[in-house]
């Protein structure tokens, strides 16, 4: 597998086709892996791939939009780069797709994993492991709810790594970064951890395509997958959408009689 | 800091007589930025904005808050009288303590009067994020599209040629002159409807400011006032308008018949080659694609070989012509209700019981059957006819609860009409109530009963028999409290108006409004009943609601005189209080771009930092409305409404957060 993938990636700097590639190479032992950028030739033997490469390399794509770049990429990392294609965040023509076949979960990165059927396409609604975790919590009570995102947020650091490792969260200048006016005080206390989140997450709805990289890249293990796929369960819901795909969003286009036609008028 | 001056209004007794105004202007004196609060009985009045005037003077106030009626009703006044004491206008918020505190909370003062101080308290904190705006202009395209050539488009076209300005006028059908042209006579006064129509449409064709399009339609609007580009679909005439000579030799020869004619009102068959009607404007027939057996078969070609001047051409296709306008005039007109949803009157499955206009196309001697009415069953002329009126008019069941307004009249000149073509004939008229409110109209209903002796009976009819050879007419006479049945050769059902089937698309296409029947809403019932919501959008005749012939042309005149004050200024202001892009914050995702109604975002490539060129979004200042959408729709918060910023809004919410 690996042969082959470092074989492709020769023959693409060679033709010239990318000017660098995107991958992952052999992390501090065997069993990490970490991102690596790729431009001359006679690096290409690093890149490898196993079950440990879990990072979504989608979120390179648009710091480096200039570029002509092949990336290594999942079953689930394409629907973000198809996603990214459709903002207009790096041109179509730029980007090589290098799609490896992914094996699945190692222990660590259950909650990314769960619910793939091996060919990284997750069930967007219902039978899949989250999906019955987000089915379940809603039978849950307002004050029952509260309490368990109180709970988890209260371990929040306000670290950002959920939206550095988001590919969809790519603002030149992100909300909680500005002052004028000032949308969110920095302080870390649970009422502005969850108003954090919720605000990113009303910003990537029908964009997130529940890759559940913030989930993974939490330091402190908050289930922010189960916000990810509420999100995506909603959009196909009322919308009858899904990101990544050649759908536009939902809340950039007007039909006539749509508030009919859903009976919410 | 900021010096705030805020002016409170009693409105006579409207505000002060819910909200305890003083209590109003001591808690806006404390407010953070405030250093004078007053209040006046009429704010509005002369005095009160002196009042403004010179407290802004005095003080050396930089900004205004006013707490009064909504800022729909006077902030022009204010934004005026503040710019008058030289502050940039836009400088001005109004706390709306009246419709939204007063006029809905007299039953709880107290509440009333601390829902007025927070309003207040919210215009104080937007206003110290306020930012003085610059009015921009734009210039006007010197030229007005009327839509629709019935006797409202053409009148409106008329007059707006005669102010010296270009119209270009699009109808649907071959020909213009709407409904009015399929009319025999006109009530009170029994004009023939063509003789005073017809030197109208011609002289629509002979006035060089008009430029006519028949057999066309509006397929998209864009731009704003002063500058709305049209896309028009000329649809394929298959006729070669600059050859043919309008000889009919075509539409004798053809040799479809079939196809029933929409101008005689179903009755008669036309032909696949056609001009709507004798006197049609332009006098150039059409070829129906639908009917036409050359286009269904492959075969044919009669009217290509008899057409002594080689006009048809089976090989035009629909033309998209874009044109620049200034003004709209839409005058589209209305449709008949189709009757056969009412089973009492027998779904419109008996032959005999016709419609009103199709009555009109009969008694017309221009019509299919030469002026003489003959039942559609057997050909007879008919002795006894039963009108009934109010069919799809005033019944809520069928969800037209409106009047048509012309029912009442219509019905009372047909039936006049069929008594002077049938001396022996009997009329009777099933009515809920005559309206006949307009001028000569009472004394031509009592004329038509007294002198004509037609009978007319307040009440409903219940069920039309079809018999061996005539209709059982059963119904109740309400003022004598019985049972009638009448034995009649012929019903005419007094149909109601109902707009096109096509309005809707067309609002949209606009952006103008319709009320819950379907008709356009006007600006304001009263005071601004020809315009729209729209800038520039004008609205004549049936469209707008049902009205009769010299309502209309009052109308299309109306609109007229309002598209000629428009086109007379040489340029238009711009509300500035638009969407700005950051092009810092944009990520150039095109969010904004697919969301704006009016496409008022064009993407372009621009430089951010030096060398770093992005393509990001940018706001049309002249096309845009600022309606907002744009910058609730960008997550990376890089659009801002101007007037409405996020800062502005972040201090309001600031102020609710602390409550």
């Amino acid at each position: 597998m690996n042969k082959i993938l470092q074989e492709t990636a020769r023959n693409l700097l060679a033709q010239t086709r990318v000017d660098v590639i995107i991958g992952y190479e052999e992390g501090y032992d065997a069993f990490h892996a970490r991102p690596v950028f790729i431009s001359s030739i006679a690096d290409v033997d690093r890149l490898i791939f196993n079950q440990y490469c879990t990072n979504n390399l989608a979120v390179y794509l648009p710091i480096h939009k200039k570029l002509k770049i092949g990336i290594v990429a999942k079953g689930c990392d394409v629907a973000s780069i198809r996603e990214l294609i459709k903002e207009h965040q790096i041109p179509d023509e730029n980007v090589v797709v290098i799609d490896v076949v992914c094996e699945g979960a190692t222990e660590r990165m259950d909650a990314k994993c769960a619910g793939c059927d091996g060919k990284g396409i997750k069930a967007v609604v219902g039978v899949d492991k989250v999906g019955d975790e987000v089915e379940r919590f809603e039978e849950l009570s307002a004050k029952e709810k509260e309490a368990f995102w109180d709970k988890e947020f209260a371990r929040c650091i306000r670290c950002y790594a959920c939206r550095q490792i988001c590919p969809i969260c790519y603002c030149p200048d992100c909300f909680v970064n500005r002052t004028m006016p000032k949308y969110l005080n920095e302080a870390v206390d649970n009422e502005k951890n969850k108003l954090f989140s919720m605000i990113r997450m009303m910003h990537v709805f029908g964009r997130c395509t529940d890759c559940r990289a913030c989930s993974n890249a939490c330091p402190v293990g908050i289930p922010l997958h189960l916000l990810t796929k509420k999100i995506a369960m909603d959009a196909l819901e009322l919308f009858g959408y899904v990101s990544g795909q050649e759908q536009e969003h939902p809340f950039s286009t007007f039909k006539k009689d749509e508030l009919m036609e859903k009976g919410w008028e | 800091m900021a010096r705030i001056g805020v002016f409170i209004c009693h409105c006579g007794s409207n505000i002060a007589g819910v909200v305890s105004v003083e209590k109003v202007v001591e808690a806006a004196q404390t407010l953070p930025g405030v250093r004078v609060s007053m209040d006046y009985k009429y704010m509005c009045s002369d005095p009160g904005q002196n009042l403004i005037i010179n407290t802004i003077k005095e003080q050396g106030l930089d900004r205004v808050v006013v707490g009064s009626c909504s800022p729909r009703m006077h902030e022009n006044t204010f934004r005026a009288s503040v710019e008058r004491a030289g502050l940039n206008p836009y400088m001005l918020e109004i706390a709306n303590i009246r419709e939204h505190v007063s006029w809905v909370h007299s039953d709880n003062k107290d509440a009333a009067t601390d829902k007025a101080i927070k309003l207040v308290e919210l215009a104080v904190a937007k206003v110290r994020r306020n930012e003085p705006l610059q009015k921009m202009y734009a210039a006007i395209e010197k030229r007005a599209l009327v839509i629709g050539g019935g006797i409202a488009g053409i009148q409106a076209a008329l007059d707006i040629a005669a102010n010296g300005y270009k119209v270009m006028l699009v109808e649907k059908e071959p020909s213009i002159g709407g409904r009015m042209s399929q009319l025999d006579k006109t009530f009170p006064t029994m004009d023939c409807s063509a003789c005073i129509l017809t030197p109208k449409m011609v002289a629509v064709a002979q006035n060089k400011n008009i430029t006519l399009q028949t057999y066309a339609e509006v397929a998209e609007v864009h731009g704003y006032v002063g500058n709305f580009e049209v896309k028009i679909k000329k649809k394929a005439r298959f006729v070669n308008m600059a050859k043919c000579i309008g000889c009919g030799v075509c539409t004798e020869k053809c040799p479809s018949k079939k196809t029933l004619s929409e101008f005689n009102a179903n009755i008669a068959a036309r032909k696949a080659i056609y001009t709507p009607f004798p006197q049609a404007v332009p006098n150039i027939p059409v070829i129906d694609k639908d009917s036409c057996l050359y286009f269904a078969t492959g075969k044919c070609k009669v009217c290509e070989k008899v057409c002594p001047a080689e006009a048809i051409d089976y090989t035009q296709e629909d033309e998209i012509i874009t044109e620049r306008f200034g003004a709209i005039v839409v005058a589209t007109g209305y449709d008949l209700y189709d009757h056969s949803r009412y089973g009492e009157y027998g779904y419109g499955e008996i032959p005999d019981v016709i419609t009103g206009l199709q009555l009109e196309r009969m008694i017309n001697s221009g019509g299919p059957t030469g002026g003489h009415v003959k039942r559609p069953s057997d050909g007879k002329e008919p002795e006894t006819v039963v009108f009934i009126q109010c069919v799809g008019s005033r019944d809520d069941a069928k969800g037209k609860p409106y009047c048509s307004r012309v029912c009442c009249m219509y019905t009372a000149k047909q039936a006049l009409l069929l008594k002077e073509h049938y001396p022996n004939s009997q009329a009777f008229v099933f009515y809920m109530d005559i309206r006949a409110a307009g001028k000569g109209y009472e004394e031509f209903v009592q004329r038509v009963q007294t002198e004509y002796g037609v009978v007319y009976l307040r009440g409903r009819v219940s069920r039309i028999y079809e018999k061996k050879d005539h209709l059982l007419v059963k119904g109740v006479d309400t003022l004598s409290g019985q049972q009638v049945e009448i034995k009649a050769d012929m019903v005419v059902l007094a149909t109601g108006l109902e707009p096109k089937k096509e309005a809707q698309n067309l609002a949209q296409l606009l952006h103008i409004g319709y009320d819950q029947n379907g008709f356009y809403t006007e600006l304001h019932p009263k005071l601004a009943p020809v315009e729209t919501q729209i800038a520039g959008v004008y609205l004549a005749g049936c469209c707008q609601s049902p009205k009769d012939i010299p309502d209309t042309v009052a109308q299309a005149s109306a609109t007229a005189a309002k598209v000629g004050a428009l086109l007379s200024q040489e340029s238009l202001e711009i509300e500035p209080m638009i969407s700005e892009v950051n092009p810092l914050l944009c990520s150039g995702c095109r969010m904004c771009y697919h969301a704006c109604p009016y496409s008022a975002i064009e993407m372009e490539d621009k430089e951010i930092r030096r060398g770093d060129v992005r393509c990001v979004a940018k706001v049309l200042t002249s096309v845009c409305k600022g309606c907002g959408v744009c910058a609730a729709g960008c997550y990376c918060k890089a659009i801002d409404l101007k007037g409405w910023t996020d800062r502005q809004l972040m201090e309001e919410i600031g102020v609710l957060r602390y409550r």
